[in-house]
């Protein structure tokens, strides 16, 4: 378990650093935009696709980071009214859902990916499938994290 | 009963603790099963909800806002607000109003811009006999004017809910209300600091205001880039929002010489976290209201307030209880999203402009971002300012008095809001 947890933290870690530096990259990206319209006189046509995929890569990528993290916005209303049995086994109840929702985010995500393999983006040179793929690579992680914190349990570790 | 399941499921989840961004999405996808769509559609969906390049100003104010914060743009503002407004009673408290608002002109974000005011100010304002709580109520309540004054990113969420409204009427909209908004807190701020006797500090003297000027402007200045960059029609908000994190990093690094690389690590991971929060939220309620319009929910819902009253005074403080209600447990950016296709068609038969409405429903729903049970500004303003969200909400009923007040005139006095984009146009 504890290796375990060693890895994901690292993945979690590794997850946020490529996302912040994607941001990054989007913002020179954009900003490269303005410079060649500008500047240059020639708007690059392949800086919105590419600083739109960069965004959905890095929000993916830090929004599963935030599962383990726990950042993501919830109600917290009922967490100290409840009994802590029961507050426990709602605890799971979340764990179980989220992984769901990262297991779907996969299986759609590849199911996408598949569809639009074929398909080009118009402005750059890959495949549209490349914007899906960040759905099976976050979902994956999702599932990671949800089952950490599943067999984690709630007391250590929920309140983050 | 697909309704039944959609929002059923949703507040199911809600209570249970599942973050909203999960709970738009799977109440979605059980919604679409029981319809028998493929749940593919589900992530289709989502994928293109954030696949928008208006979107992309989002993450960008939210960056230039958590560079300044840790590169000590921020405190700059705090200092020059300080200089001017520092010698009167409960001065500290007037200052923080007057600094978020600054900050709200350079970064765009509430969230941001309470843990701007809150690390850089709470401590000071406890140093000198400020009362934790009313530090962190100042702070919080002054926080949401950067909500109305431009750059918004809560804003575009909704000019790109509305169909796409001009970005820069609304932020041009939101100017007045937000100036106003202030100039209440500061009221509210000034009386209390009376009541519980506050102490006044000195004036400096007009070099010091000066000079801490000086130093402020470059921060300001960003302010300048974003906003004028849009009107003038130079930039799009996503281009002028990417220059302002540029101009943020350089001004910062070799002007003011004071972001090295961990500040700016901390500052981009920072950034990530709060977009990731922001944006999986849009995604998913994209799918959320995807189920809601084949549902034909906005227009059943429409009808049916129209039913009730054709009344524009009566349907608008209607809207405004239901936002007011919904806002204290969810956050702004889901409901921007969702309900703006429900109440804005209702809005826009009764005669109200879209770009009036959006300054309503952002002043509503910026309001419950300082109630509980959630509210993601009293979370933060809590926290930075090391005071516990019970203690904190006990001396804010004055602050909320003042936005409903504002919220009342906002709403019934459109030339508040639509007077300046009037101008311009």
């Amino acid at each position: 378990m504890k290796t375990f947890s060693r890895i994901l933290e690292r993945l979690a870690g590794i997850a946020l650093a490529l996302s912040a530096a994607g941001l990054f990259l989007m913002t020179l990206t954009i900003g490269w935009q303005v410079f060649g319209r500008k500047v240059l006189n020639a708007s690059p046509a392949w800086s919105e696709s590419l600083a739109l995929l960069l965004m959905l890569y890095f929000v993916l990528l830090a929004a599963a980071a935030g599962v383990r993290e726990g950042f993501h916005l919830r109600f917290r209303l009922l967490d100290n009214v409840l009994p802590e049995r029961v507050a426990g086994l709602l605890a799971r109840f979340v764990d179980v859902l989220v992984g769901a929702f990262g297991a779907l985010m996969v299986v759609n995500g590849l199911a996408l990916a598949d569809f639009t393999s074929t398909h080009l983006i118009p402005t750059l040179p890959v495949s549209r499938s490349v914007a899906y793929w960040p759905f099976v690579v976050s979902g994956a992680l999702i599932v990671l994290f949800s089952i950490e914190h599943f067999l984690r349990g709630p007391s250590q570790g929920s309140e983050r | 009963m697909e309704l039944v399941i959609l929002f059923g499921v949703f507040a199911v989840l809600l209570l249970a603790g599942v973050p909203v961004a999960f709970a738009l999405g799977a109440s979605a996808i059980a919604t679409m099963a029981w319809l028998d769509i493929p749940l593919i559609v589900a992530f289709q969906r989502m994928a293109a909800g954030m696949n928008v390049f208006a979107l992309m100003a989002i993450p960008f104010f939210i960056y230039a806002g958590e560079l300044m914060n840790h590169s000590g743009i921020a405190e700059r503002l705090v200092r020059f607000a300080h200089s001017l407004l520092g010698r009167v009673r409960g001065g500290l408290g007037q200052v923080n109003v007057l600094a978020s608002m600054m900050f709200g002109a350079v970064s765009g974000s509430a969230v941001a811009s309470a843990s701007a005011m809150g690390s850089a100010l709470v401590p000071v304002m406890k140093e000198e006999g400020y009362d934790p709580d009313y530090s962190v109520d100042v702070t919080i309540s002054a926080a949401t004017t950067g909500l109305l004054i431009p750059p918004s990113h809560n804003m575009i969420i909704y000019a790109i809910a509305a169909g796409g409204l001009p970005i820069g009427a609304l932020f041009l909209a939101g100017v007045v209300p937000g100036l106003m908004l202030g100039m209440a807190l500061m009221v509210v701020a000034y009386i209390i600091a009376r009541r519980r006797g506050y102490p006044a500090g000195e004036f400096p003297g007009w070099l010091i205001v000066a000079k801490t000027f000086v130093y402020a402007i470059p921060g300001l200045l960003s302010a300048v880039i974003i906003v004028g960059g849009i009107l003038s029609g130079v930039f799009t908000a996503t281009e002028s929002s990417a220059i302002a994190v540029i101009y943020t990093m350089i001004v910062s690094a070799l002007v003011y010489r004071s972001l090295d690389r961990k500040a700016f690590i901390r500052a981009s991971l920072s950034a990530v976290r709060t977009t990731a929060m922001v944006l999986l939220v849009i995604g998913t309620a994209a799918a959320f209201g995807w189920v809601l319009a084949v549902t034909e929910v906005p227009l059943r819902l429409s009808n049916a307030m129209l039913e009730i009253s054709s009344n524009p005074i009566v349907i608008l403080l209607l809207i405004n209880l239901i936002l007011l209600a919904l806002g204290t447990f969810m956050d702004m950016s889901p409901l921007i999203v969702i309900s703006t296709p429900i109440f804005l068609p209702v809005a826009i038969e009764l005669g109200v402009d879209p770009v009036h409405f959006g300054i309503i429903m952002i002043l509503n729903l910026g309001t419950g971002l300082i109630t509980p049970p959630v509210g993601s500004v009293l979370f933060v303003g809590s926290a930075v300012g090391g005071v516990r969200i019970e203690e904190a909400i006990r001396g804010l009923w004055p602050f909320y008095l003042a936005f409903i007040v504002m919220l009342g005139l906002v709403t019934y006095v459109p030339a508040i809001s639509m007077t300046l984009p009037g101008l311009f146009q």
